[in-house]
């Protein structure tokens, strides 16, 4: 895999939900993120301390779904480049190579993974104003990563290894996988279980704001499901909270960065490996063990394009 | 131009030949951002790292990072020379 055809970041994660009125409302007036568009029955999310463009789109629909997991790639010749490479092998595409009509536009396609959820790839899509985060403020600064269930999760890594050039990061036993594309420990995550939405995660500028973040979320009176804690891999803090629609959503302090890939040996932690290192989560009602069903169903979007 | 100092908290594999090459990254991109790193301290053991940098903003010092190796400072200030 060469680096020109390699995904460079996360750029957004696009679901689908039953409940529009609701997800807007919890996104724009709970979560902290910034309304930027929105037409008939779908809405664009930013970060604050973000230059994309947006970070989250939801539609409105009769199944909830994930409608895409967007990553950004070099410029348009590799978009080419690693849409043909893809054909060969056989990939199903969505879309082919082509400009976006989305905000900021750019160029890219759309194809299936392995599991049948639709991945976008673009490049050149225009970079919005943004602003560094002050101290204290409690709100994302950008999107941090996504955790997917997949019944076959090696294949799944290896899939996003061997086509996409994400780098291996580490395992949890063997149901539990984390990719980076960015120094960033991960982007993308994979564990084992029926295909479905495990979390979506939003970083905030440092612990303190995470903590804020959070207290601020308790306080607007919406229980937290599992935190505050800190995970084993990557010294990564978790605090999860159930959207109105069921879904998993996290708010997480800056994770690990590896800054040489050459001497960085990706871990296997065992059995016995703590779930919170600090000691300090309680599970309210959320299982502790990730593999348990969260509270979405089976992803009604596989192997089927999303509308828009 | 004001002059910032921007903290990294939890690098790791932070050798000091890797963090060199994404310095001279930095160095290669800086200019299109109006930007000039100036020089950094690493503790590579626990994995920090403080770069001072003229920049005419926060953003334009952030946006640098961003495209030259993705390894964005966790937090960044506008400091003054005691």
């Amino acid at each position: 895999m060469t680096q020109e055809r390699a995904a460079t970041h996360l750029r957004s994660v696009a679901i689908a939900v039953t409940d529009y009125e609701k997800q807007v409302d919890f996104y724009e007036n709970l979560w902290g993120l910034k309304k930027t568009e929105s037409e008939t029955g779908i809405s664009y999310f930013a970060a604050e301390g973000s230059p994309e463009q947006y970070i989250i789109r939801v539609r409105k629909s009769d199944v909830n779904r994930i409608d895409l997991l967007s990553f950004g790639i070099r410029d348009p010749e590799s978009v080419d480049s690693l849409a043909n490479s893809l054909a060969e092998d056989g990939v199903r595409f969505a879309s082919e190579p082509g400009s976006l009509k989305t905000p900021g536009g750019g160029y890219g396609f759309r194809f299936f993974d392995p599991d049948g959820r639709v991945v976008e790839l673009s490049a050149d899509v225009a970079e919005r104003g943004f602003r560094v985060l002050e101290p204290r403020e409690d709100i994302p600064q950008k999107l941090s990563h996504v955790v997917i269930y997949s019944e076959d999760p090696r294949s799944v890594m290896d899939f996003y290894q061997d086509k996409l050039g994400f780098k291996l990061s580490g395992w949890l036993g063997d149901f539990f996988g984390f990719l980076r594309c960015t120094p960033d420990f991960h982007s993308v995550a994979i564990v084992k279980g029926e295909p479905r939405l495990h979390h979506i995660s939003f970083e905030t500028r440092g612990y303190d704001e995470y903590l804020r973040a959070v207290g601020r979320v308790l306080q607007e009176g919406l229980p937290m499901a599992y935190g505050i804690g800190k995970h084993t891999p990557a010294d990564s803090t978790f605090a999860y909270f159930i959207d109105p629609n069921g879904n998993t959503q996290e708010y997480v302090a800056p994770q690990e960065m590896i800054i040489d890939d050459a001497e960085y040996s990706p871990p296997v932690w065992g059995p016995g490996t703590p779930n919170d290192i600090w000691g300090t989560a309680r599970s309210q009602n959320m299982p502790e063990d990730p593999t348990i069903a969260r509270h979405t169903e089976r992803d009604q979007g596989l192997w089927v394009a999303p509308p828009v | 131009m004001p002059l910032y100092m921007d903290v990294h908290n939890l690098l790791r594999a932070a050798n000091p030949e890797a963090v060199a090459a994404a310095k001279q990254r930095d160095v290669e991109v800086q200019e299109k951002y109006g930007v000039k790193y100036l020089r950094y301290w690493l503790d590579p053991s626990t994995g920090h790292m403080f770069c001072l940098v003229e920049a005419p903003s926060k953003e334009a010092a952030f946006m640098v990072h961003k495209e030259a190796h993705g390894a964005l400072a966790n937090e960044i200030y506008e400091v003054v020379e005691g």
